[in-house]
């Protein structure tokens, strides 16, 4: 921060550029939480206002919409963070140990195998859809809870492993060597010394593995037919086609604050991992 | 770990050479074979299916190369493939310039800066869906936010997402609310731009422009790379606005190519041309890839090459 300010010594308190700089950023700031703002007031409506006063804020608020809400997601949000988190433990785990195996270790054909695995980014998801869906079909997966682990346990360390080995790769080789004459084994240079220090990275993984779950959609809309176990994509799809009479969501409220309520995991996981998911990608410095 | 070695031994691995090598090949295998059972073994099967008619119910047919022979007949395949195309060709340099714009925007300023961070990032961790019936909202032609703004300035009404050639461009628009992620990674590669540089610079005299031109872009550019890779991929995949907001209507002017695959396969029961669908993505996305590594990848500049 001291450096930034070195940066521009002259800096002249509201110079005219400087002004328009930052009505330019408010600007922005302000057209990107327009569809933020609009879902939250939309939340508080009743069915009159939602009708007539749609884009107005209109008084008095309808807190209960949330609660009614909550009484028909609350399932699919629990469901969701379970099977997101322990999907997400096993990419970390994969992704760490990948990581530093292909930016520490040495073997033949080590590059090549890398490279091998890079290149499945390319790889359309769509490409094992359908005889995915045979596979977990005839294994008697589809609509277990293991339909939704599995897939993110086995593809997601596909990026994870990208990501991790560019940040292991900086982390100084002093540290290892020290630990290796002190008789550490491959094993113990990845929990003792890799684990620790990859955290920053590990974050940044976390959060765009567990966004990409929260909005996974179409998998679980086709693998997941009990709706007690679906997710909370699919469940908010299926009440914004359906009018449920008894918290009346067709009139919408209850309806946005489903949606608003359904954001909230991934803010407070951006609000505690922002700065060490920023951290982690200054860090591995991503490179194709 | 003694059992390890004591197999090793028995097949003569035990130099430590030798064992350093399997050791690492020990490590990566559970992700190895579950990549090969839970996606490769799938993508591979899809290719067998290529040449397959099967409707889920009967047995699978051997039909050669009449999936692939139907798809360059097909006219709404060569409208999703024309619709996609259209999409990543506007919405992903769109997307990237103004997201790099934004955060270079939010790098000049550093109190508060995590703030402006999550503000930008918010309409990105709204779920899809949600954003998705949010957006059908805000561009319903008639009592949506979009067309009571144009009426407030005195334009008239456009019918969004019920006219063929407003439908894809609101698409874009809407995409351009989803650029906090790329926003983030940009920021992060700035925020990793030593300062000396940019004092170097300065003391021969450079200015914003010049700056921005010799330092910024070239010391940025495996991340700007990075993002229009991740991009076109992603691209070329997209599925849940057009399945969600305009059921690929109207007209098929947002028949993205994952929607009409997926038609074809669980609405149709067509897997065998599904598959077909889905590897010709697969070719497209990997030639394109491959384009972009041989023509563009060589202007990247990389700090220290490994």
């Amino acid at each position: 921060m001291t450096t930034d300010l070195k940066r521009s010594p002259n800096r002249r308190p509201l110079q005219m550029s400087q002004l328009g700089l930052h009505l330019l950023i408010a600007f922005l700031l302000l057209l990107s939480l327009i569809p933020t703002v609009i879902m939250i007031n939309l939340s508080f409506k009743n069915g009159l206002q939602y009708r007539w006063e749609r884009w107005s804020l209109s008084l008095p608020l309808r807190g209960s919409n949330y609660l009614s809400a909550w009484d028909v997601i609350d399932a699919y949000m629990i469901n969701t963070v379970l099977v997101a988190m322990v999907g997400l433990a096993g990419v970390l785990i994969l992704s760490l140990i990948g990581g530093y195996v292909f930016a520490r270790m040495r073997f033949p054909l080590r590059e090549p195998l890398y490279y091998a695995i890079i290149a499945l980014l390319m790889v359309p998801w769509v490409l094992s859809f359908i005889p995915a869906y045979m596979l977990y079909n005839n294994l008697g997966l589809l609509n277990t809870r293991w339909a939704l682990i599995i897939p993110n346990v086995a593809g997601g360390p596909i990026f994870g492993i990208f990501l991790m080995r560019a940040f292991i790769t900086g982390i100084p080789e002093e540290l290892y060597e020290s630990a290796r004459c002190d008789g550490a084994g491959a094993w113990s240079l990845i929990w003792r010394i890799t684990f620790p220090l990859s955290l920053p990275g590990l974050a940044t993984l976390s959060v765009l593995n567990f966004v990409a779950e929260w909005n996974s959609f179409l998998w679980p809309l086709v693998t997941i037919s009990d709706m007690s176990k679906q997710v909370i994509s699919v469940g908010l799809f299926r009440l914004s086609r359906t009018t449920n009479d008894s918290v009346d969501f067709g009139s919408g409220g209850p309806l946005f604050a489903g949606y608003v309520l359904a954001s909230i995991p991934l803010v407070i996981l951006f609000i505690v991992l922002g700065k060490f998911y920023v951290e982690g990608l200054v860090e591995s410095g991503i490179k194709m | 770990m003694s059992m390890i070695g004591q197999g090793l031994s028995r097949w003569g691995l035990n130099s430590p050479a030798a064992r350093r090598n399997i050791t690492g090949y020990i490590f990566i295998s559970p992700f190895i074979l579950g990549v090969l059972i839970w996606f490769l073994t799938p993508a591979l099967t899809a290719g067998w299916l290529t040449f397959q008619k099967w409707n889920l119910i009967t047995a699978p047919r051997f039909v050669g190369l009449d999936n692939i022979e139907n798809l360059f007949r097909d006219e709404l395949f060569l409208q999703s493939l024309k619709v996609t195309t259209v999409y990543t060709l506007v919405a992903v340099p769109l997307g990237l310039v103004l997201s790099f714009f934004i955060a270079l925007l939010l790098n000049t300023r550093t109190r508060g800066i995590s703030i402006y961070r999550t503000i930008y990032y918010l309409p990105s961790i709204v779920p899809a869906v949600a954003s998705a019936v949010l957006w059908a909202f805000i561009l319903n032609s008639e009592f949506g936010l979009l067309n009571a703004g144009l009426r407030a300035i005195g334009l008239p009404k456009i019918l969004w997402l019920q006219e063929p050639e407003w439908a894809l461009p609101a698409l874009i628009l809407m995409s351009l609310w989803g650029l906090g992620a790329t926003m983030v990674i940009y920021l992060a590669g700035l925020q990793g731009i030593p300062d000396v540089y940019y004092e170097a610079a300065e003391i021969d005299g450079a200015g914003a422009g010049s700056k921005l031109l010799h330092v910024t872009i070239p010391l940025l550019s495996p991340v700007i790379f990075f993002n229009l890779v991740m991009g076109i991929i992603a691209s070329f995949q997209i599925f849940t606005a057009g399945y969600l907001i305009t059921s690929g209507g109207p007209q098929n002017a947002t028949l993205f190519y994952v929607l009409y695959l997926y038609r074809a396969g669980f609405l149709h029961l067509k897997m065998g041309y599904a598959a077909a669908l889905a590897w010709v993505l697969f070719i497209i996305i990997m030639g394109l890839t491959v384009l972009i590594f041989r023509y563009v990848g060589s202007m990247i500049y990389y700090e220290d090459t490994r």
